[in-house]
């Protein structure tokens, strides 16, 4: 079976609420874990807010399009914005080892994402960017 | 989320419920700048309603243990779920916090 929502929200850290809530309806008719719903939550979380806080130095209103598709088991979640190119995987995985004192919290965010999924990826395409995450459900 | 806080004997205890995400992480952050300027160092984190945590929560987390380290001060966490203890372990944090069972274990191990 295959299913697929399409959305959109303003930068603004807000509304990722309006993110979450589309998504937990779209896998609420899924018959999924709750696991699969929390993790899916934190993507969600971690992709817009470094997309929103990193994407848009002009300041300006801009407008973030998600696409989930669901099919043969798997969800892939699609985040396309117009802002500045960025590749998320091109920021180095922290030091989980280091201690208190040590410890940075930078590039925390994508590394969660890394271990939550089972693929992500970037492409810089006609002025977008686009993140693509997947995982089996 | 919402934030409840109480005191038992000189802890203060702080009990998060819903998500600590981007937009609820510097309401929390603000509670513990609340708790230091009135020299309230001695802090447990009951986390038994909290859904789940994003990094900006991590953060604020790390900021707080960092700031209270340096106060010679104490912070516990306690009655984290499963998706919340995930995150720590994929983090790397749980070595970094006291972290126990429920309210009475912390109280009785870190705050006697």
């Amino acid at each position: 079976m295959k299913r697929n929502i399409k959305f959109s929200i303003k930068n603004h850290i807000d509304e990722i609420d309006i993110a979450t809530d589309t998504m937990e309806q779209f896998l609420s008719g899924l018959d999924t874990s709750l696991k699969h719903q929390v993790n899916f939550n934190i993507v969600l979380d971690e992709v817009l807010n470094n997309i929103i806080s990193y994407a848009f130095p002009d300041g300006e209103e801009h407008i973030i399009e998600i696409s989930v598709n669901h099919e043969n088991g798997h969800i892939e979640l699609i985040f396309a914005d117009d802002g500045t190119p960025f590749d998320p995987l091109g920021i180095e995985d922290p030091d989980t080892e280091q201690s208190i004192e040590d410890r940075k919290i930078g590039g925390l965010g994508v590394y969660l994402v890394k271990n939550l999924m089972d693929d992500i990826s970037y492409e810089r395409r006609d002025g977008k960017n686009y993140f693509i995450v997947k995982k089996k459900i | 989320m919402e934030i409840k806080k109480n005191k038992e004997g000189n802890v203060q205890i702080i009990e998060l419920h819903g998500r600590l995400d981007s937009n609820s992480s510097k309401d929390l952050d603000a509670v513990f700048n609340e708790l230091y300027e009135r020299s309230e160092i001695e802090i447990l984190c009951d986390m038994k309603g909290l859904d789940y945590i994003s990094s900006a929560g991590l953060r604020v987390l790390l900021m707080a243990v960092k700031t209270i380290n340096k106060k010679k001060g104490k912070l516990a966490l306690c009655n984290m779920n499963e998706f919340v203890q995930e995150v720590f372990e994929i983090a790397g944090f749980t070595p970094l916090f006291f972290i126990f069972q429920d309210r009475q274990e912390a109280l009785d191990k870190v705050f006697k």
